[in-house]
């Protein structure tokens, strides 16, 4: 067996991909857009029924520390239905990967670089991560600690610019709840629990190698309520600034909000800064997936993943592009078919089925090993 | 390792030359305005004005006009200036855009959404231009007018509305987003500003025109245009516009106030008064079956000005004053709304959104007819002025003139 090196990621690393893994796209496509103005109140409750998600996730990777997602698949299905089950995952991180990463594309091709190919995007923003990742999780880690204050502080400085640019109207808030609670339950299951909160799912390769382990749950679900803040705090933004029936129609609502800032007739066309942020967020959720692909090729293949980087993510930066013929048929597809097909059985079903089986199997090695202890 | 050296060099010289979209600043034309006007042939005429940069040359300003307009014919906007090179020399660059200037006839017949939807759609466009319509003259006159002192003629009526905004409020405060969102909504109409050219509009075209004191022609605003979903069907004048600015989000104005209800009319008294702060509240109510409209406005103001003789040192000519402008300023929001139901028909003012804000579940079923509930609802309008100061001086000299009575 190959030797596998071991690297280790801080709390603070972890905390810091997680919430930018969680804006990113989020920051892109905006979410809730169907529940018009109680988007945020959607968002809230996805926010922490996600919390509740990944506590889950960690707590099954508690029973087995040290081990990631596909390390867990093989003890719990043995050794050849674990490589399949193992190989769906690696299609469904990779895909999504892309998808994130043609989201991206999307959004740059139609805002900034007009008649720039859509590919040349694609190649040079998985570059970037191709070689962050070869370089390891640690500079992965590291690269996200130093752009996160950027990151948090220009989406506060936006709210705050279009809150003095007079563009924040809180009546267009109300009616709050006017239909009741149910169009809003219907939203958040299953588009807003699996979009953003369910793809942290991925997170359970990384998990694992974080340097205090204990501490990892805590972490994660304080995370996930911080991100969910700031999102409430983006779709307020959203809602306020741009009305909900024009946040409807729009491809990408908070770039729009953005448009509207103008302060002191001195700072504006400020949009480049979301689109930072995006980038960012984009280039952390992009390499989350695609290592999270990785190391399961890495696991099933018993090859460092290290070999597959620059394959593999030229490969993505290529279906990316062919994933879908146009934008709506981009869009239709992840509202549509990516939820009920990919999110909810790889994201809720699957890991809620392996957990009793886990906790059976962590429980019989405990009693052979106390066995063998006692013998 | 040099050959390594040299294949990053070459690569980087192909990645490092810069944006695949770059645009040399010597390559591009900044339109300023555009103009919309029935096409002769096809469905549009459309105008673009861009600046003529040699003008703005500091140190050796080129003698010549301002701005050069294009005109063409289509059935788009956008394949129309995209087809402006026939006669332009450089890519027209419209972020910059200050003025949609819409001709009448346009605005009356055809409806406007079918060209404000590649203006939302285009990246290029901005949400910080002006929709005017254009009235008795073709829009594409109102590109051309020079002005003496902005020289760009759409970067002047920007400019002025802008200002006016301040100091009196005689725009509706409405862009492009604004606009459409008006057009989609249930429970509120669109409106947009209007503008007149005064003079003669041939003469304001000639660069030389700008060497006169007195402007051969002026663009001027000219109050509201009234559209019903995406129709131009009426319009409001410029006391009409400020009265529905009061309703929305009114920064400051001047207003003069008779200072007796039954004054001679050979010699009428008035006293102004400039609002400061501005708070409006819309309320939108069912009594039974009849809609209440209800705005409710509190203002600070403070005195300007005095022809009457009232003693502004006591307490009671400061709410003497304030109980007339109250009634003023109630009188005439009241009957410009009341206009605006008898000859529109039409909200323009949003009373059915916040209706739809206040009462979700009872403007559920009246908004798809809305407007029809709106012509025939009761309106009621409560004003409240705080007059706070009176200048720089408390009594006027006026009251120490010997009075009227006192001379018989």
């Amino acid at each position: 067996m190959s030797k596998k090196l071991v690297e280790n990621i801080s709390l603070w690393q972890l905390a810091v991909l997680m919430f930018t893994f969680e804006i990113g796209s989020v920051a892109v496509v905006g979410v809730g857009t169907d529940t018009k103005q109680d988007a945020w109140i959607a968002v809230g409750v996805a926010t922490v029924l996600g919390a509740g998600l990944v506590w889950f996730y960690v707590y099954l990777l508690q029973q087995l520390p040290g081990r990631n997602l596909f390390e867990m698949i093989t003890f719990c299905f043995g050794k050849w239905l674990g490589k399949i089950i193992g190989l769906l995952y690696v299609y469904y991180f990779l895909y999504i990967s892309a998808r994130v990463l043609r989201d991206f594309c999307e959004l740059i091709t139609s805002v900034i670089f007009e008649s720039t190919p859509i590919e040349v995007i694609s190649i040079t923003m998985v570059g970037i991560c191709a070689y962050m990742l070869y370089l390891g999780l640690e500079v992965f880690g590291r690269t996200g600690e130093v752009f996160i204050p950027y990151v948090f502080t220009f989406i506060i400085l936006i709210g705050l610019a279009i809150l003095f640019s007079g563009e924040f109207e809180l009546k267009n808030l109300l009616p709050i709840l006017g239909d009741g609670f149910g169009p809003i339950l219907k939203h958040v299951f299953p588009r807003l629990l699996t979009f953003p909160f369910g793809e942290l799912v991925t997170f359970m390769v990384i998990i694992p190698y974080v340097s205090h382990f204990a501490k990892a749950a805590k972490v994660s679900v304080f995370t996930v309520l911080v991100s969910g803040f700031i999102i409430i705090y983006g779709t307020l933004i959203e809602i306020a600034s741009l009305g909900a029936r024009q946040m409807e129609r729009t491809v990408f609502p908070l770039l729009s909000a953005a448009r509207e800032i103008s302060l002191l007739e001195f700072i504006e066309r400020v949009d480049l800064i979301i689109v930072f942020v995006v980038m960012f967020g984009i280039i952390t959720k992009v390499s989350v997936f695609l290592y999270g692909g990785l190391k399961g090729l890495e696991h099933i293949m018993n090859v460092p993943y290290r070999y597959m980087v620059f394959p593999i993510s030229m490969i993505i930066g290529y279906i990316a592009i062919q994933i879908s013929a146009n934008n709506a048929e981009h869009i239709e597809e992840g509202i549509r078919f990516i939820p009920l097909y990919m999110h909810i059985p790889f994201q809720i079903i699957f890991p809620i089925l392996m957990a009793p089986l886990l906790i059976w199997k962590v429980k019989k090695q405990k009693r052979r090993s106390d066995a063998n202890g006692s013998r | 390792m040099k050959k390594r050296l040299l294949l990053l060099l070459c690569a980087a010289t192909v990645i490092l030359t810069g944006c695949w979209d770059s645009i040399e600043l010597n390559d591009i034309a900044i339109v300023t305005g555009m103009a919309i006007d029935p096409g002769k042939d096809k469905k549009y005429q459309l105008t673009v004005g861009y600046v003529n940069p040699a003008q703005y040359s500091k140190q050796n300003p080129a003698q010549g006009a301002p701005v050069s307009i294009m005109t063409l014919e289509g059935n788009s906007l956008p394949e129309i200036s995209a087809k402006m090179n026939v006669g332009v020399s450089r890519r027209l660059i419209f972020s910059h855009t200050r003025a949609l200037y819409i001709n009448e006839t346009v605005a009356k017949d055809n409806g406007v959404s079918h060209f404000l939807d590649s203006l939302e759609r285009s990246p290029q466009f901005r949400n910080d231009f002006n929709i005017l319509i254009t009235k008795n003259h073709t829009a594409r006159d109102f590109a051309m007018i020079n002005d003496p002192v902005e020289r760009v003629p759409s970067l002047k009526v920007q400019k002025s509305i802008k200002t006016l905004l301040k100091s009196w409020g005689g725009d509706p405060r409405v862009r492009l987003t604004d606009f459409i969102d008006a057009i989609i909504a249930e429970g509120r109409s669109p409106v947009a500003s209007t503008v007149v050219i005064e003079g003669d509009p041939k003469k304001g075209q000639n660069a030389e025109s700008n060497m006169e004191v007195k402007a051969p022609a002026k663009i001027m605003l000219d109050g509201l245009a009234v559209f019903k979903k995406d129709k131009l069907i009426g319009y409001l004048s410029l006391d009409d516009t400020r009265n529905y600015l009061w309703t929305q989000k009114l920064e400051s104005t001047m207003i003069s106030i008779p200072c007796e209800e039954d004054q001679d009319d050979e010699n009428p008294l008035y006293f102004d008064i400039v609002i400061t702060n501005n708070k409006s509240e819309m309320r939108t109510e069912y009594k039974g079956n009849q809609p209440q409209l209800k705005v409710n406005i509190f203002s600070e103001a403070s005195i300007n000005s005095m022809q009457c003789q009232k003693d502004l040192s006591k307490i009671a000519t400061f709410t003497e004053l304030e109980k007339k402008s109250d009634k003023q300023i109630k009188n005439m929001i009241t009957e410009t709304i009341e206009k605006v139901q008898k000859d529109y028909g039409v909200d323009i003012f949003g009373f059915g959104e916040a209706l739809n804000r206040q009462h979700y579940k009872k403007a559920k079923k009246v908004l798809p007819y809305w407007n029809e509930e709106f012509a025939r609802a009761d309106v009621e309008v409560d004003v409240r002025i705080a007059l706070r100061r009176s200048g720089t001086r408390s009594k006027s000299f006026i009251s120490d003139l010997p009075k009227k009575d006192a001379e018989d």
